[in-house]
């Protein structure tokens, strides 16, 4: 469970440093993984996940509760992180961009169910690219909108909408980043008929 | 339903699904695999989306919160320890001191004890017994001056500096960790 009680949020606007201590512990895993997911790189994400959780040290009196904690934490590293690419005169992709791209699989209705259907073969389905470091590796080959997307969508309790209010977009659009990733992450994990091990 | 929206559909969300969805999969093998498929795409991303920050991170993340407390006015602490109340056992004998602290100071003040008037059972024997002690003589005896306010009051300082939110240990223990 990624969000923190209100409780434990109250005692650390108090300044219980056991609080604080616990709300840090218990956020940095998801703090990092939305930095990595926008720096790529994990020098870059850790200088950012430092700020952030200097800035939630410094601000944290200011949250009043209108939202969810969660996602006023990860509004608060989104916007570090793109700041943060745009001082390393990094490109900070438009988180909403819903264009298709040479990357981006979003073609037309029949090629999407044509690309569909490597869910309905059976050696596909048993030969999905399942280590951490292949995921992790083909969602670094996803659009930052759709990476972003995806790993707020995987983390623990966190609903569209808390992701459209993280990410500043329309809830539709949202949706339509995740939808792109997965399909794109499908193709991406998808391991080719070669490599599959011989069995004779 | 087609193909096509069911597939839209089941990769949107699980808890999107409707009625037609589930029956549309259940007669259909084809997005039945796709459901299966998706299923275990959600399985494997899901076990490998949330990554642990390096030890080293982690390390300076909780010297950030000790700093960050050790950095604070006092006076935020103390008003920050009345909304958190702690187990903490040096917290507590701090706690304890400073009451004992304005209940003897109280006492000098407005003389309450002297006024007391017991109604319930051996209470008023036992305050006389109490009353009678030589430490209740000697601290009734006191004098409300600057001298023993004064004194009172460098116990509970000295307490608050090496309470765990006091000057001395927040100090202390931020060079301890900058130490090698």
């Amino acid at each position: 469970m990624a969000e923190p009680s209100a409780a434990l949020v109250q005692r650390a606007q108090a300044g219980d440093r056991e609080a604080l201590a616990e709300l840090v512990r218990s956020q940095q895993s998801y703090v990092y993984s939305i930095a990595m997911s926008l720096m790529r790189n994990p020098a870059d994400a850790a200088d950012m996940t430092q700020e952030a959780f200097i800035r939630l040290l410094r601000s944290l009196g200011t949250y009043r509760g209108e939202t969810r904690f969660t996602t006023w934490l990860y509004r608060l590293v989104t916007n570090i992180c793109l700041d943060g690419l745009r001082r390393r005169g990094r490109p900070v992709d438009s988180l909403d961009d819903t264009g298709p791209s040479a990357t981006d699989d979003a073609g037309s209705a029949s090629e999407r169910l044509a690309d569909s259907d490597r869910w309905t073969q059976p050696e596909t389905e048993v030969e999905l690219r399942e280590s951490a470091t292949e995921v992790r590796q083909a969602l670094e080959r996803l659009q930052a909108h759709q990476r972003l997307a995806l790993t707020l969508f995987y983390f623990d309790d966190l609903r569209y909408e808390d992701i459209a209010d993280v990410m500043g977009l329309p809830l539709n659009t949202v949706k339509s980043h995740i939808r792109r990733g997965k399909e794109r992450l499908a193709v991406l994990l998808s391991r080719p008929a070669e490599e599959q091990p011989c069995s004779a | 339903m087609q193909c096509l929206d069911a597939t839209e559909l089941l990769l949107a969300d699980e808890r999107e699904r409707s009625d037609d969805l589930d029956q549309h999969v259940r007669g259909c093998a084809r997005c039945a695999s796709v459901m299966r498929g998706i299923g275990r795409l959600d399985v494997v991303v899901h076990a490998a989306i949330v990554i642990a920050p390096p030890i080293d991170l982690q390390r300076d993340l909780n010297r950030l919160v000790w700093d960050h407390v050790a950095g604070r006015p006092w006076w935020q602490r103390v008003l920050g320890w009345a909304d958190s109340p702690s187990t903490s056992p040096r917290r507590l004998a701090f706690q304890g001191l400073a009451t004992m602290t304005a209940a003897v100071v109280g006492w000098q003040v407005f003389g309450a004890v002297a006024n007391v008037q017991p109604v319930v059972g051996d209470t008023a024997y036992a305050l006389q017994l109490v009353m009678a002690s030589p430490a209740s003589a000697y601290v009734s005896g006191m004098h409300l001056d600057l001298q023993s306010l004064g004194v009172w009051s460098v116990v509970g300082l000295i307490g608050w500096a090496v309470s765990d939110d006091g000057v001395l240990a927040g100090r202390l223990a931020a060079l301890r960790r900058r130490l090698p």
